[in-house]
């Protein structure tokens, strides 16, 4: 392809964004062209969500240009970007759920007839025709409810609204978040259509994986600067990391395994009310156990069995030997059972609170002397905890909403360490936080490992998952359908394991391809 | 004591001194000692109030039920030692458990039956003041004991006693709030409920004891509205519930619970009181006094809201000056 040449419908030249204390972006440029689907890859906190706040009038940039087909504009607002013609969807969906799909299609600029009524006929039609032309059509039903739609289904119809509004610039942020596999899949191929009429697509991702056989050129930014050449085309994974985190993947997971043979935690049976339909698995001292299951595949419901949250409606569990049957967390947390959940912000962190605070809130009376809580007591436990997981010497002053993702998820931790907890349930503990934070999370649990403690870890990154358990139960359907060792799975036989037979044969087909493309660069 | 929760004080500190510098500017004999102790006695009853409708609303509630709490234990206070001739420290001390089970009852249905605190505290509102009027058919009990008017006049060192009321109220509910683990869980529900619960905490049960705080707060109001005036009425406390509540927010109170500080709802009260009491000695209307009331909220919260907007204009004014860093 020759990029080029072609004329970019957008380019931004030398964007600079400071915030006060911090440098967002520092002097990135990139080109948007007619029929191209451009990467912006880097972890969070790199500067991707400034930049495209940038290109949708959210935020002014600090120095720096903006150029539509050549001709200097200024974006002062969500609505000047949106009348320049481009349309954002952002990872919180803008969409009212107890509306219909069509209604939302058209929120804001709805047909209405002559008597200043709103027309139905012709905004159902409308709406038809617009899913229809994305090849929608067949599976979203323009008078269905937004609530009914599946996660991935309302972020089709969200794009399907911004198409709509005839947007040239689609801007997709992390849109992948929290679909799986198939429905990516039909997410990429509706981008593919995308390019293939003409829209500059921005499509911004951490996850290289997903992204290598869908976008054209890459900008991968690292500390709100641009690493990646101008303009590159060819795309390897290994590369792209080593510019992310300035260390390459081998260095990126620890070796290890501690696993004993004590049976520390066992379940049988568990039936729940929400999802878990048979499993019987057993922990080990040392032990990470992976559970590899996509969304609604029940593993969430079954890390809250285990911490109280929900009672299996059949089944027993047994903790060191003893029947164990938590009627709630603080019943779980008084046994050592610690759990962190998939969102922290909230449903695990006080932001009333600094880090000390958040990281002590669950074993209080280790701080307490005569039934005052001792706060000299609480900040030297809290400096060790934070010299150990290296957390940011900031978490002791401020509050822990001005902290980054991954300084959140550490103190989180900190705050099951610091109880001293044995079993640590992990729910996706390392979503959506940049990847050296990652690293240091992975030595972390490693290290708890060694020191006896286990874990079970929910991931949907897969490579983390292979990486990092050594035993791997996949879920599906809320039954553990396999248990064996990490290393004889690979991520193809994971994926096509995750997802069952009745699409095996579709996703393998990508996924294969995808995987021996992957395998194929980072070999080179 | 950590920092990050006296940093909330703050505010209502300026707040307060810039109220005494123009009260003081504007009002003569504002600083005479009468007026002082009568302005103590004045505050002595929100600010008691207050220190309960605080801990609710640092739990994330908040309760509407302290006016009529008082009026209902003002009455049952005088019914105990007039006609029942109890003495008078078993009256108030039972009056004391009476209001601890009223906010109990608070405390059930909004806790553990899940009606927002707003609702069931509403009915209580209504349904307490209700039971105030039966006993006399909303006849007042005057005159009930000597002694009685002597737990709000007396003094000590001089010192009318309802200032060793409320120091020793402030003083209990600030160790309370900031020193002891209840008091940092409350803190935590009001935060994050869901992180709380997570976290091995027993969210209805503090969520209750906040209210039964708030009942044996409004208890102890009701003991010195009904000194005060040396009887019980079911029209005692009339909007002592709002006052309590401006106070709490003029204080720097987040409604949305887990900020705010304990001596700032102190500090609120007093300036409530404080400008009341100016009003008066300038022969201010009670209707416009309740004008400027409103209006001190507003600002109070306002400047708490836009916090952000107004640091950035100030940085925006000072801007020409660099700043050295």
């Amino acid at each position: 392809m020759e990029l080029a040449e072609a004329a970019p419908l957008w380019e931004l030249r030398d964007i600079v964004k400071r915030y006060p204390g911090v440098t967002a972006n520092d002097r990135v440029s990139l080109k948007l062209i007619p029929g191209v689907i451009h990467g912006l890859l880097g972890e969070n906190g790199c500067g991707k969500s400034t930049l495209i706040k940038i290109l949708a009038g959210v935020e002014q940039p600090t120095e720096g240009e903006i150029f539509r087909e050549g001709r200097r504009i200024r974006l002062h607002s969500p609505l000047e970007a949106r009348r320049a013609g481009v349309a954002t969807v952002f990872q919180e969906f803008s969409l009212v759920p107890d509306l219909s799909v069509a209604e939302n299609i058209f929120l804001g600029r709805a047909y209405t007839n002559s008597w200043k009524l709103l027309d139905w006929a012709r905004i159902n039609t409308e709406s038809l025709r617009t899913l229809e032309e994305l090849g929608l059509a067949s599976e979203i039903e323009p008078r269905a409810t937004v609530r009914s739609l599946s996660v991935a289904q309302q972020q089709l119809v969200e794009i399907a609204k911004a198409v709509s509004t005839n947007a040239r610039t689609l801007i997709l942020d992390e849109p992948t978040a929290a679909l799986s596999l198939p429905e990516i899949e039909q997410l990429h191929a509706l981008l593919r259509r995308l390019k293939s009429r003409g829209h500059a697509i921005l499509y911004v991702s951490h996850r290289l994986d997903e992204v290598v056989s869908l976008i054209d050129v890459a900008t991968v930014l690292k500390d709100g600067r641009r690493v990646s050449a101008p303009g590159e085309i060819q795309i390897a994974i290994d590369p792209i990391v080593t510019a992310m985190i300035g260390r390459s993947l081998a260095e990126h997971f620890p070796p290890g395994a501690y696993a004993s043979s004590n049976v520390i935690f066992e379940a049988e049976g568990l039936i729940t009310r929400h999802g878990v339909a048979d499993v019987s698995f057993t922990l080990h001292a040392g032990e990470i156990l992976g559970i590899a299951g996509a969304m609604g595949s029940g593993r969430s419901s079954l890390l809250r069995t285990v911490f109280g949250l929900e009672l299996p409606i059949v089944g027993t569990m047994r903790l060191r030997q003893q029947t164990y049957a938590p009627s709630s967390p603080a019943a779980a947390i008084d046994q050592g059972v610690a759990f962190t959940p998939e969102n922290r912000k909230s449903d695990a962190l006080f932001f009333n609170f600094g880090g000390a605070e958040n990281a002590t809130i669950a074993s209080l009376e280790k701080i307490t002397r005569r039934g005052l809580l001792e706060i000299e007591a609480e900040r030297t436990s809290f400096a060790t905890l934070s010299r150990d997981l290296a957390i940011t010497p900031r978490a002791a002053r401020g509050k822990v909403g001005e902290l980054s993702g991954g300084n959140q998820q550490k103190i989180v931790l900190a705050r099951w360490i610091f109880h001293g907890a044995d079993i640590f349930l992990l729910d996706e503990p390392t979503q959506g936080i940049d990847i050296g934070a990652k690293t240091s999370i992975y030595r972390l649990l490693r290290r708890l490992t060694r020191e006896g403690k286990s874990i079970v870890l929910v991931s949907s990154d897969l490579e983390e998952l292979l990486a990092l358990s050594d035993r791997i139960a996949v879920l599906r359907k809320g039954v553990i359908t396999e248990i064996r060792s990490a290393s004889s799975f690979d991520q193809h036989g994971l994926s096509v394991a995750m997802a069952g037979v009745r699409i095996a044969g579709k996703v393998s087909k990508t996924v294969r391809q995808k995987t021996s493309n992957l395998l194929a660069q980072r070999h080179e | 004591m950590s920092r990050f929760l006296n940093a909330t004080v703050v505010g209502p500190m300026v707040a307060f001194l810039a109220v005494l510098l123009i009260v003081g500017f504007t009002t003569e004999h504002f600083f005479d000692t009468g007026n002082l102790a009568n302005l103590t006695l004045q505050v002595s009853v929100v600010s008691l109030v207050a220190v309960g409708s605080t801990i609710v609303i640092l739990t994330g509630g908040i309760d509407l039920s302290p006016g009529s709490v008082i009026a209902l234990l003002s009455m049952v206070l005088a019914l105990l030692v007039k006609p029942y001739a109890l003495p008078l420290p078993t009256a108030i001390l039972s009056v004391l458990v009476m209001g601890g089970g009223l906010g109990a009852l608070n405390g059930f249905f909004s806790a553990y039956l899940r009606i927002p605190s707003f609702i069931a505290t509403l009915a209580a509102f209504s349904a307490f003041r209700g039971l105030a009027f039966i006993p006399t058919n909303g006849t007042p009990i005057f005159s009930v004991s000597a002694s009685l008017s002597q737990v709000f006049y007396g003094t000590l060192f001089g010192v009318p006693l309802p200032f060793y009321y409320i120091v020793i109220a402030y003083f209990a509910a600030h160790v309370f709030l900031n020193r002891s683990p209840v008091g940092r869980e409350l803190y935590a529900i009001g935060g994050n409920a869901t992180a709380a619960r997570l976290s091995g905490i027993n969210v209805r049960r503090i969520q209750c004891l906040a209210f039964i705080i708030s009942g044996v707060a409004s208890a102890l109001a009701a003991v010195l509205f009904a000194a005060r005036l040396n009887s019980g009425s079911p029209n005692y406390g009339t909007g002592m519930e709002l006052q309590a509540i401006a106070a709490s927010v003029i204080g720097g109170a987040s409604l949305a619970g887990g900020r705010g500080h304990i001596l700032g709802t102190l500090l609120g009260a007093l300036i409530i009181t404080v400008v009341q009491n100016a009003m008066n000695l300038n022969g201010i209307g009670s209707s416009l006094q309740a004008v400027v009331i409103g209006t001190i909220i507003l600002i109070a919260v306002g400047i708490d809201r836009w916090h952000g907007e107004l640091t950035q204009a100030i940085s925006l004014l000072m801007s020409k000056t660099p700043r050295p860093r």
